[in-house]
C-alpha cells in the first residue's frame, strides 16, 4: 500500500527567466519509495524543477510540499530533500569521511553517531575501505558513489539525481544504472532523477516523466511510456520510431478507418493513445516501432501490409537493423531477427499486427 | 662539426645567461668576507667581521624589524581589501566583468615613481602624516591587485555547484564561507600573503617617498650607499638574499602542495574505475 501522503508533491509551479517559460505549470505528486525519473531534453526544465525543490531555483508561482509540509519558501540550507550533483561537487578539501558527514554536521549530530552513519554508508556504497582519502585519489566511478552517500546520510525525506551518470563512460554507466537501483531498493528511498537518456530512464525508473517545454508529457510506467506514448514527442524522444501521417476516413464501433497514403488500415481505437480522440476527416500520426514489424507475407486478414525495398542493413548478431524505403519514398527503420536473407535493393514485404501501433491525435 | 655546434649553441647561452644572473650575487657575498674597508678585487685576506657586524648593527636589526612589520601590516590590508573585491568581481560577467578587471589592476601598471609621488601628494591632503602606517597602505596599494588576480583565478576553477551543493546539505552563506570557500581559495591566499609579504619588503620607491623619520630595509641601504660601498653593505645584502629566496621557495612549495589536492579532483573529473 503506499503512503497517503506523497513524499513529494508539486501544484501548478510555473518559472519564467523573461519571456521564456521554463517550467509551465507543472503539478505533480511523487509517492514514498517510487524511482522516477524526470526525462526530456535538455532545456525542457527538467533540471530547474529539481533545482526548485531543493530550493537552488525560486518558483515564480506553485507550491511544493515534502512530506505533506509546505517548503516552498523554506530557506535552501533547511529543506529536507538531498541533491546529487552532476559534476558530485565533492569538497576537495576534506576526506571522504568527512565529505560523508557533513549533512549529519549540520544537523547537529554529534561525533560518535556521524562515524557510525559514515561506516554504515560506506558499507552500503560497498567502498568500506576509502573513509580516510581525498576526493583528488578516487575514480570517476567511486566519487559518484561518495557523492550517493554524502547525500543519503542526513536521511533525506528524497534524493535527487541531477544527471548524475553524465560524466561516466558507457561500460560503467550502465553498472552504476544498476547499482543505483539496488541501493533504492535497500534503503526504500523516494529517488528523482533527471536525465535526457531515454535508455536510462526505462532501465531505472517506476515511474517516467517526460518532460517538453516546460510542461509534464505523459507521466506512466517506462513500459506504458514506450508502447502508448500520448504526444508526438514523446513517441519520436522515446526509442526508435516510424511516424506515418494518416487521415481518419471511417469510424465503426471499436476500430477506426485511416488512409494512409494510398492504403487502407483498419485499426483498433483504443490504440489511440493520446489524451484527446481523433475526429473524422482529422489527421492523425500512426506510430509503429522497429521491432513491432515483420519480414514476409502475413497470413492474417486483419494486418498492415507494406511493400518496401531494402536500401541498407545492418548486423548486430542478435538482431539486424534494416532501412527499408516504401513506395511513397518514406524510409523506415525495421528491426528484425536473424537470419535476414534479403539482398541490397530486394523488394520486400513488411506486416505489423494492427495492435501493435500507436495512435496519436493532433 | 656545425652540427655539434648548433646543438651546444642553445645550451651554451642558457648557462650564459644562469652566470649573468648568478655571477653578480655570488661575487656580492665573495665580497662580504673581503677583510679590507673597500670593495675589491682581488681578495687578500678573509674574514666573518662583516658578517658579525651587521647582526649587531641597530640600524639594520631596526630598518628590517620597521620593514617587516610594514609587510605585515600591509598584506592584512591587501588581502582584507582584496578578497571581497574578488568576490564581488566573481559575480560579474561580461563587459562590466572586463571593466572591472582592467580598473583593479590599473595600479599594477603604474610607473611606480608615479604612484609613489601621487600617493605622497594624497596623504597630505587627508592629513595622514608619513611614516609606518603611510608606507604600509602605499604598498597594500601596490599590492591589491595581485591579490584580487589569484584569488579570482582560484575562484575560477571553484565547480559552481559546491556552494550548493553545501547549501542543500544544510549550510547557511556563513558556514558556507568558512568551510568550503576559504579552505579551498586557501592555496591562492597564502600564495597571496607570502607575495605581499616579499613585495612590500622589497619595495624601495613607495617607502622612500612615504617614509618618516625612521627607514625601512632598502631605504637604509640606499643610504649607506651614499656614504661609499663597504662589504658591510655586501654582507648585509647578502644574508638578507638568502633569507628572501629561502621564504620564496618554501612559500612556493608549501602552496602548489596545498593546491594540487583541490585542483586534480576537478580536471580529472571523468576518471574511470
Amino acid at each position: 500500500m503506499t503512503d497517503p501522503v506523497p513524499a513529494i508533491e508539486m501544484k501548478n509551479i510555473c518559472k519564467a527567466y523573461g519571456a521564456l517559460r521554463v517550467i509551465d505549470d507543472v503539478s505533480l505528486k511523487i509517492e514514498r519509495g517510487v524511482f522516477i525519473t524526470l526525462l526530456g531534453p535538455s532545456g525542457c526544465g527538467k533540471s530547474t524543477l529539481l533545482r526548485s525543490i531543493v530550493g537552488l531555483a525560486e518558483p515564480d508561482s506553485g507550491e511544493i510540499l515534502v512530506d505533506g509540509k509546505d517548503i516552498t519558501h523554506a530557506a535552501a540550507h533547511n529543506r529536507p530533500v538531498k541533491m546529487v550533483f552532476q559534476d558530485y561537487a565533492l569538497f576537495p578539501h576534506m576526506t571522504v569521511a568527512q565529505n560523508i558527514g557533513f549533512g549529519c554536521e549540520m544537523q547537529g549530530m554529534e561525533k560518535g553517531a556521524i562515524a557510525r552513519r559514515c561506516t554504515e554508508l560506506l558499507e552500503l556504497i560497498r567502498l568500506p575501505d576509502i573513509a580516510n582519502r581525498y576526493p583528488d585519489a578516487l575514480s570517476g566511478g567511486q566519487r559518484q558513489r561518495v557523492a550517493l552517500a554524502r547525500a543519503l546520510a542526513p536521511d533525506p525525506a528524497a534524493l535527487l539525481l541531477d544527471e548524475p551518470l553524465g560524466a561516466l563512460d558507457l561500460k560503467l554507466r550502465q553498472d552504476m544504472q544498476r547499482e543505483l537501483k539496488a541501493i533504492q531498493r535497500r534503503t526504500g528511498k523516494t529517488f528523482v532523477f533527471v536525465t535526457h537518456d531515454q535508455q536510462e530512464a526505462m532501465s531505472m525508473s517506476d515511474l517516467v516523466a517526460v518532460m517538453n517545454k516546460g510542461k509534464i508529457e505523459q507521466l506512466d510506467s517506462p513500459e506504458n511510456i514506450y508502447a502508448n506514448p500520448a504526444t508526438l514527442f514523446i513517441a519520436d524522444f522515446v526509442g526508435a520510431t516510424n511516424i506515418f501521417g494518416a487521415k481518419v476516413e471511417a469510424a465503426d464501433g471499436d476500430h477506426l478507418m485511416l488512409a494512409v497514403g494510398d492504403a487502407r488500415w483498419r485499426v483498433p481505437a483504443a490504440r489511440v493513445t493520446s489524451r484527446g480522440k481523433p475526429a473524422m476527416g482529422e489527421t492523425v500520426s500512426v506510430v509503429i516501432r522497429p521491432e513491432a514489424f515483420n519480414i514476409g507475407a502475413s497470413r492474417r486478414k486483419d494486418d498492415i501490409v507494406l511493400s518496401a525495398r531494402l536500401t541498407d542493413q545492418t548486423y548486430l548478431g542478435d538482431r539486424v537493423h534494416l532501412n527499408v524505403e516504401t513506395v511513397d519514398g518514406a524510409s523506415l527503420l525495421v528491426d528484425a531477427r536473424p537470419p535476414v536473407t534479403a539482398r541490397q535493393n530486394a523488394e520486400i514485404t513488411l506486416h505489423c499486427r494492427p495492435d501493435n501501433l500507436a495512435i496519436i491525435a493532433g | 662539426m656545425s652540427m655539434k655546434l648548433r646543438h651546444l649553441a642553445l645550451p651554451g647561452l642558457f648557462w650564459l645567461f644562469v652566470a649573468y644572473l648568478f655571477l653578480p650575487l655570488l661575487v656580492m657575498a665573495a665580497m662580504g668576507f673581503r677583510d679590507s674597508n673597500f670593495v675589491a678585487f682581488p681578495i687578500h685576506s678573509w674574514t666573518t667581521k662583516w658578517y658579525s657586524e651587521v647582526l649587531l648593527d641597530r640600524d639594520v636589526m631596526e630598518a628590517l624589524w620597521l620593514s617587516a612589520r610594514v609587510a605585515v601590516f600591509s598584506t592584512l590590508i591587501s588581502v582584507a581589501v582584496g578578497l571581497p573585491v574578488a568576490f564581488a568581481v566573481a559575480r560579474t560577467s561580461g563587459i562590466a566583468r572586463g571593466l572591472l578587471i582592467a580598473l583593479i589592476l590599473l595600479p599594477a601598471f603604474l610607473p611606480v615613481v608615479v604612484s609613489a609621488i601621487s600617493l605622497r601628494i594624497f596623504i597630505g591632503r587627508i592629513g595622514l602624516e608619513t611614516g609606518t602606517a603611510a608606507i604600509a597602505f602605499g604598498h597594500a596599494v601596490g599590492s591589491v591587485p595581485f591579490v584580487v588576480i589569484m584569488i579570482l583565478t582560484r575562484l575560477n576553477t571553484m565547480g559552481r555547484n559546491m556552494a550548493d551543493a553545501a547549501r542543500n546539505l544544510g549550510a547557511d552563506d556563513v558556514i558556507i564561507l568558512v568551510r568550503i570557500v576559504l579552505p579551498y581559495l586557501s592555496p591562492a591566499l597564502l600564495g597571496a600573503f607570502m607575495f605581499c609579504l616579499l613585495l612590500s619588503f622589497e619595495d624601495f620607491v613607495r617607502s622612500f617617498f612615504l617614509g618618516g623619520f625612521e627607514q625601512t630595509f632598502p631605504v637604509l641601504l640606499f643610504a649607506r650607499l651614499r656614504f661609499g660601498f663597504d662589504p658591510g653593505l655586501a654582507a648585509i645584502s647578502t644574508i638578507v638574499l638568502i633569507a628572501t629566496t629561502g621564504f620564496g621557495l618554501y612559500a612556493e612549495r608549501f602552496v602548489r602542495k596545498r593546491s594540487l589536492r583541490s585542483e586534480t579532483s576537478l580536471t580529472s573529473g571523468a576518471k574511470n574505475d
